[in-house]
């Protein structure tokens, strides 16, 4: 016989027992802080177990605590949370065969597959991504490259960039951004090292060109990676997608792209219905061995514009200040106006008549002034400011700064760094994320 | 009465409270005379009260609702009136924390508070009273679902619907074969920390046995697990001396694998299927269910009793008692003060860890991943919730490494290569912890370690970067120092140095009112910020030069490019740079 138990030990420490194959759900909204300890049993946040006994804290992100075997956690958060307990076995039980049929892929070859993940929001994709990779690291020491290709998010980086990182160890679950990359101390799980590529506008429609630039550029370093890395490639590669109403769905030209450019071998499908996944093996039946549909799970909370800004604004602040766990200090840098070289990406709607004429993927240069900088996320590259700006299309990005002040009369600006540095002597492109602190 | 007087009065009420940890009466009436004798402390007197209902550990907190009781009953008004304001909200958090046998107790006060005052009222507010009363028709509601009279109980104990011939001698004869086996093997492996629990376990289940007089469905159960316990250990047993007979006598004819079940047998007296799940890959039950031990758990050790009533109720052999009420409440909690006195079953946790362990081994062995070629990425077999190859393998992911990380969830295995990545990894978080903790001493302060986000690699870097270098467990705690910057930048940013430099601070002097400093260099100013260890108020990134405040950033760039004579900013060059504060800036 199994029943939810919900009792009240005090005011805010609450208890919830939950039954083997249950996922315990919770947005937690941004501002307030839940913790969380499993008192006993095994639960697992998106396929990364739990330590038993020791306090988890979320800050303005949603949480899906699953219940592996019968497991009681303890939690509270000042604000009053509505937790959703649903019964979710099916769904774990087909991301675990997957999960053995990707396994065995990697066992039976030394090219590992090559999974690209497609569907509309609140299917589950990042989910399933997440899981797929930590279940990965768990049977033998497999480091699977996990890709995100939807700019909308922050993976170990910020929103307005897509990223690949190989996952060499447990994600970190109570980050909003999977993860620290590399820092200068200790930190409580071990670093990721990711590839970032800036794509920087919110949608992608606004500049198709570019996006499917950018993806190229990731990729080609992805390639040079699983060349020089046998266990990397071995692992092999999970993609996560933005939602379909981002891609163009008629040509499929975004997802053919991806498929080109990262040599996919299967994909996997979250979708109620088999309509999509038919559709897909009807236009890349040629390059792709294996189709799969997953239904999305019954537990989704479904993102809308208020809360994926809200998220994103939690990544901005992870990525300069760190968690409660892992603090980091940012370093604000004053400068003069002609110690910047920024660029702008383009942006089709800025372009009438002519649009056809115009290469979507140069960069403009942008004049260092309060009305185009002030409160902006600046992506920094690796070229030099000297360097001749075409080189911009391959840049990477060696990290973000945010324009905390600037004054126009004084021509002097503050830039926050993530790194104790002065301002580095490189191209910077500004994205289309604002942050004010 | 004089003010001295009443704060006599307060203090003594007071102490006299404090006293009350255990349930006295005369403590009780010495606190009820004061409160008779002092009316006008009536105010003071609730709060101390109120406050020690809050305060005051569960068990002591019956006895100062007792004081409670007694003050009202007697001395009346204005105490009821004070007490009826948080009354509810004190009853039921009370009430939350309390064993049972408290909580009966709790609802028989509140049972004397319903009946009517000889002037015909209720002694506390109505509104009170009745939430309090709807707050334990809910609760009793909970209770129902798990607590049967006492009469029922004995009543199925006789004619247990199981209706089986196991009894708790054959049970403990299971018990004692199993512990010797177990015993045995702890002879050759003394260190097995799971074996010794299993050992203490068997222990304590036979106790357990002997001591309650259990439902035949849970002996049933009890006994189930025992048999697949027994099969297990057989089954290895078996092969073990299979592995060591080898050798020695060629020919020796093995047992045949059906003869397993004659085992079976022996131990467990003709009423269970001879077909012990030790055979086939994909035979016998996959996933280890653990009715037995929820009936074990401790919080709900009335669970056991609950599906056993559940059968009665279909079969309308149980007395469904009347709408819940207050009334009868207190009845149905009784029979739950017998089971709180018996002896506590180890932890519901830990022989979930025990059985759970024992049985993913079962589960996982022989089990080949590549030779399944069931295993296809097609949607025929992902599409399938309980494909019996998955419920087999799932156990890799968790209790086939049965030891598990207590401070991040990583799991390790047996083999001893697993052994040694263990340890390696424990010692990993040893060392990263201390580092993060630890207190970084240098030659003028000492303060905690802070760290930033280092840069990015761009494509080249990453693509010839080995994860090696972050997740090698001999590397001092992560990349910090080999961490590559990028390239141009790399001579005068080294990350280390300038973490150094910002953790330089200066204790804010009493003159400066403002608390801030301006640094010449890049005339910024810069306030002091409270530093909670140190509990000064400190400007951060600072440096004292004579009686100029620098950024210690800028007073080693400044003095850097200074020292190699390159082109020094305009700025830089009507100060006196000290070369020797700049040494000590970099140790
Ligand atoms: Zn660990
Ligand atoms: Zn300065």
């Amino acid at each position: 016989m199994e029943f939810v138990e919900f009792s009240e030990v005090s005011e805010t420490t609450k208890t919830s027992s939950l039954p083997q194959g249950h996922e315990w759900t919770v947005q937690v909204p941004a501002g307030s802080k839940l913790t969380v300890i499993v008192k006993y049993g095994i639960a697992e946040i998106l396929g990364t177990e739990l330590a038993n006994d020791v306090p988890y804290t979320f800050q303005g992100v949603i949480v899906n605590i699953y219940a592996i075997e019968r497991s009681m956690i303890e939690w509270k958060c000042l604000e009053e949370l509505e937790p959703k307990v649903s019964e979710n076995k099916s769904y774990h039980a087909y991301i675990y065969n997957l999960n053995f049929a990707l396994e065995r892929l990697r066992l039976s070859s030394f090219n590992g597959p090559r999974v690209l993940i497609v569907g509309n929001a609140s299917t589950g994709k990042s989910s399933l991504a997440q899981m797929l990779c930590s279940y990965a690291l768990k049977i033998r020491h497999y480091q699977p490259l996990l890709v995100n290709l939807n700019p909308q998010d922050g993976v170990f980086s910020l929103p307005g960039s897509i990223t690949a990182t190989p996952i060499s160890e447990l994600l970190d679950v109570e980050s909003s951004i999977w993860g620290q990359s590399i820092t200068t101390g200790a930190t409580k799980l071990h670093n990721k090292q990711p590839l970032v590529k800036n794509y920087g506008l919110e949608n992608i429609r606004d500049n198709r060109p570019l996006y499917l630039s950018t993806i190229t550029q990731l990729a080609s370093g992805v390639q040079q990676r699983l060349k020089n890395d046998p266990i990397v490639r071995r692992s092999g590669v999970i993609i996560d997608t933005p939602k379909l109403s981002h891609l163009d769905t008629e040509d499929w030209s975004e997802v053919g792209h991806m498929i080109e450019q990262f040599d996919i071998n299967a994909i996997v499908v979250c979708a109620e219905s088999d309509d999509l996944a038919i559709e897909l093996s009807e236009v890349f039946r040629t390059k792709i061995g294996s189709i799969v549909r997953i239904p999305p799970p019954g537990s989704i909370i479904a993102i809308d514009d208020i809360m994926r800004r809200a998220l994103q604004r939690v990544q901005i602040r992870e990525y300069f200040y760190g968690t409660t766990e892992t603090v980091l200090s940012p370093y604000t840098m004053g400068a003069g106006f002609e110690e910047l070289t920024v660029f702008r990406p383009r942006n089709i709607s800025e372009y009438g008549e002519d649009k056809k004429d115009v290469d979507l993927t140069v960069f403009d240069k942008i004049e260092v002034n309060s009305s185009n900088l002030q409160h902006a996320i600046i992506a920094i590259t690796n070229i030099s400011r000297k360097e001749s700006q075409d080189k911009l299309n391959t840049a990477s990005i060696i990290g973000y700064g945010l324009i905390t002040e600037v004054n126009d009369s004084k021509k002097k600006l503050r830039v926050l760094l993530p790194v104790p540095s002065r301002i580095p002597d490189r191209a910077m492109i500004l994205t289309e994320y604002r942050y004010l602190e | 009465m004089s003010s001295e007087d009443g704060s006599n009065a307060l203090e003594e009420f007071k102490t006299t409270l404090d006293g009350l940890t255990f349930n006295s009466r005369p403590i009780i009436t010495t606190l009820t005379q004061l409160a008779e004798e002092h009316m006008s402390l009536a105010q003071e007197f609730v709060g101390l009260i109120e406050n020690r209902l809050e305060k005051c550990v569960p068990s002591q907190k019956l006895f100062t609702f007792y004081v409670m009781d007694s003050i009202c009953k007697n001395a009346g008004s204005p105490y009821t009136i004070y007490f009826s304001k948080n009354l509810h909200k004190l009853f039921r958090k009370t009430y939350l924390l309390v064993d049972n046998q408290t909580r009966t107790k709790m609802i028989s006060m509140f049972k004397t508070w319903m009946v009517p005052l000889p002037a015909g009222d209720l002694m506390f507010d109505h509104s009170s009273l009745n939430s309090i009363e709807n707050f334990l028709i809910k609760a009793s509601a909970l209770h129902q679902k798990s607590a049967t009279p006492p009469a029922i109980q004995q009543h199925t104990a006789h004619n247990g619907p199981a209706g089986s011939n196991i009894t708790v001698k054959s049970l403990l004869s299971d018990i004692d074969k199993l512990a010797l086996i177990t015993q045995s093997k702890l002879v050759s492996t003394p260190d097995d920390a799971k074996l010794q629990a299993k050992v203490a376990i068997l222990k304590q289940l036979r106790q357990e046995l002997q001591k309650e007089r259990l439902a035949p469905e849970f002996l049933s159960q009890v006994h189930q697990q025992l048999k697949q316990i027994f099969a297990q250990e057989h089954q290895q047993q078996q092969q073990q001396q299979q592995q060591q007979q080898l050798p020695l006598q060629n020919n020796s004819q093995f047992l045949p694998p059906s003869s397993q079940g004659s085992v079976n047998n022996d131990m467990s007296r003709g009423s269970l299927q001879a077909n012990g799940n030790n055979g086939s890959m994909f035979g016998g039950s996959l996933q280890f269910n653990a009715p037995f031990l929820n009936q074990l758990t401790n919080s709900n050790r009335l669970n056991k009793l609950s599906s056993l009533v559940n059968m009665l109720r279909e079969k309308e052999l149980l007395h469904e008692p009347g709408e819940a009420s207050i009334t009868t409440l207190a009845a149905k909690l009784e029979p739950e003060f017998d089971s709180s006195k018996t002896v506590q079953l180890p932890s519901y946790s830990l022989l979930q860890d025990i059985l759970g362990d024992l049985e993913a081994q079962r589960q996982t062995q022989n089990l080949d991943i590549l030779n399944a070629s069931v295993l296809q990425l097609s949607q025929q077999f992902v599409l399938n919730d309980n494909h019996p190859i998955t419920e087999k393998l799932v156990h890799f992911l968790y209790r086939a490494k049965p030891n598990k990380c207590s401070i991040c969830g990583k799991r390790f295995g047996n083999t001893l290569e697993e052994k040694e990545l263990e340890i390696q990894h424990l010692d990993w978080h040893f060392r990263v912890n201390k580092k993060i903790k630890g207190i970084q001493s240098n030659t003028t302060t000492s303060t905690k370690v802070i760290q930033s986000r280092n840069w990015y690699l761009d494509e080249n870097q990453w693509a010839d970067f080995k994860e090696e270098d972050i997740i090698a467990t001999d590397i001092d705690t992560g990349a910090a120092e080999q961490q590559p910057t990028f390239a141009n930048n790399r001579e005068d940013s080294t990350d280390a140095i300038y973490t150094k430099l910002r953790n330089k601070y200066i204790v804010v002097p009493d003159y400066a009112t403002d608390m801030k400093f301006q640094c010449p260099i890049c005339t910024e100013s810069t306030y002091g910020k409270y530093d909670e260890d140190l509990g000064e108020w400190i400007w951060s990134n600072c440096v004292q030069v004579g009686d100029k405040f620098f950024h210690a950033t800028c007073y080693y760039e400044a003095a850097k490019s200074q020292q190699s004579n390159t082109s020094s900013s305009p700025s830089f060059q009507n100060l006196q740079l000290d070369l020797g504060i700049f040494n000590e800036l970099l140790q």
